[in-house]
């Protein structure tokens, strides 16, 4: 009985040291081009790994008026209809953050920072 | 910007900041056979060595002194009463606060409860059940003569609540807003206040969704209440030696299946197929929480069933499931932490720095504006996934155990290993599906 559970904590642990070997993240600046039209976002419900410290830029362009809230840095811009939006952050905290639109109410993406 | 969209924009800042879901870096599929083999293994363990009942009995430490203290007078009503103040100051802001994000009130309800009454029932036994707002109300008028809960009625009001609870907190889009979740509160008083002045007070256990899952956890807590005397009990026995009121297999696969929606929800396929669809995103919320829940409760019931032809004393499908259900309350315990103790150690710190000021005048109570929010424990996104993996994996072996011992219980001894082995699958595919669920990106 108490064998058996020295086996089972040590086979857990050994699960999680497996898990430790890291393996490199892409690094370097990621760009997200966002469409907004008729009510539909493009990229819609993308995923993107980005290692911590890079420079994340969003150009948006769209057809009506809107607003873009990056989640945990708490960026949110003000989208004109007609007119491009341009803004550059660095992914300096780690996590998983959506990137959202708030008129339009969809999640353009999810930014994984490693 | 108009003030109409700037509302908007501090209205819909949901009350969620750092996600729960990170990348492995070991390559995910060895993750998933590693945890697989775990879980198996364990079970191929238990059918060779662990052939008597272990856990039937709660044995542990009396604590006689400490019970003393804990049922003093002067104690229980210090705790409750300071305990309903803290419920006052939460309904304060619930009434009297702005309809802003910076309200502390959706912190409150969405991460300090829901989430914080895990932490607190592992830890804290049946605390949550002991300083319940409406008991400490009830005790005014008279001494609890009723059991805990309905005994007819076990869990079941309360597993469907979880569903409604599940539906609004993941899905209706305005629950981050005032008014909505003003009557959401209202709904959950009323039930739980009328329902107890029709049933006795028992009817909170049976339905209030937060008590019952708090009252489930707890018995897998060190602390078991036995004729009058608090004792420190091992965690394993404290659970396998229950007898889990009927409904608790509904309860647990209803708190299952609402967090395996919360994930499936986040996955980039659903994201996608949700937002290319003309069809309303609550529609789509509604389909993705129920086909969750049937799979987790279809899964369960196919398990048990199967188990049943090698029962010594023919039960019931329904009956024998709660029985079997501690083994699903490790499983229950492994998830809600794995999937939302960062979120309680983050937006929980920045729920009570916003209870300083819960009307936004500018308060500053206790000083707790002051703090910052402390993420240090997050800062290594490999360690929050090991922990992560470790809560849902030990979760399964642990539900194994017990699981076992309670089929040992009710197994005839040439049915016990083929008789378990529909229910191993089952806690198999429940593992791989969870982190697959959990680590999906």
């Amino acid at each position: 009985m108490r064998r058996a559970f020295v086996c089972l904590v040590a086979a857990l642990l050994l699960l999680a040291g497996a898990c430790t070997t890291t393996t490199p993240t892409a690094s370097g600046p990621v760009t997200i081009a966002v469409t907004i039209a008729n009510g539909k976002v493009s990229p819609s419900g993308a995923k993107y790994d980005v290692s911590k410290g890079s420079t994340v830029s969003i150009n948006v362009t769209s057809d009506s008026a809107d607003i873009i809230h990056v989640h945990g840095y708490e960026i949110e811009k003000d989208v004109v209809a007609g007119t491009p939006l341009s803004f550059t952050f660095t992914a300096d905290q780690t996590g998983s953050f959506e990137i959202e639109t708030h008129v339009v109410e969809a999640t353009i993406a999810t930014l994984n920072v490693r | 910007m108009s003030a109409d969209a700037l509302t908007l924009t501090l209205l819909q800042v949901p009350a969620h900041g750092i996600g729960s879901r990170k990348d492995l870096p070991l390559p995910f599929p060895y993750v998933l056979v590693g945890a697989a083999l775990i879980v198996t293994a364990t079970f191929w363990f238990l059918t060779r060595s662990w052939r008597e009942v272990r856990l039937g009995a709660l044995g542990g430490r009396p604590l006689p002194r400490l019970s003393r203290v804990l049922t003093a007078l002067p104690v229980t009503v210090v705790a409750r009463v300071l305990v309903l103040a803290l419920w006052a100051w939460f309904v304060m802001a619930l009434i009297a606060g702005k309809d802003l994000v910076t309200n502390p009130v959706f912190g409150v309800v969405f991460v300090l409860v829901w989430v914080g009454l895990v932490p607190v029932s592992l830890l804290g036994g049946a605390l949550w059940r002991g300083v319940h707002p409406v008991r400490t109300i009830a005790r005014w008028f008279g001494p609890p003569l009723q059991p805990p809960l309905v005994a007819r009625l076990g869990v079941y009001p309360a597993a469907l609540l979880v569903l409604v609870w599940g539906w609004f907190e993941l899905i209706q889009p305005d629950r981050a807003t005032l008014p909505v979740l003003r009557g959401f509160v209202v709904a959950w008083v009323v039930i739980v206040v009328v329902g107890s002045l029709w049933r006795g007070i028992g009817w909170v256990g049976s339905a209030d969704p937060f008590e019952a899952y708090a009252s489930t956890l707890s018995r897998l807590s060190p602390w078991q209440w036995q004729d009058g005397a608090l004792r420190l009990v091992s965690p394993l026995r404290n659970l396998g030696s229950w007898q889990p009121p009927a409904g608790t297999a509904a309860l647990a696969c209803a708190l299952l299946g609402t967090t395996a929606y919360d994930s499936f929800s986040s996955t980039a396929w659903w994201v996608q197929i949700v937002q290319a669809s003309d069809l309303p995103r609550w529609l789509w919320g509604l389909v993705g929480l129920s086909v969750m829940v049937v799979i987790v409760a279809g899964l369960y019931a196919a398990g048990v069933a199967a188990l049943r032809w090698g029962l010594s004393v023919r039960g019931s499908l329904l009956a024998t499931g709660d029985s079997l259900a501690v083994g699903l309350v490790p499983i229950v315990a492994g998830y809600a932490l794995g999937h939302y103790l960062t979120l309680l150690v983050i937006e929980g710190q920045r729920t009570v720095i916003q209870l300083a000021d819960p009307l936004g005048q500018g308060w500053n109570v206790l000083g707790l504006a002051e703090n910052g929010i402390v993420a240090t424990p997050l800062t290594y996104p490999t360690v929050t996934a090991v922990a992560q993996l470790l809560f849902i994996v030990g979760g399964h072996v642990l539900g194994v155990i017990v699981a076992h011992d309670r089929a040992v219980a009710l197994l005839r001894p040439e049915a016990m290993r083929r008789a378990q082995l529909p229910l191993l699958t089952v806690m198999v595919i429940y593992t791989v599906g969870g982190l697959m669920l959990l680590f999906s990106t």
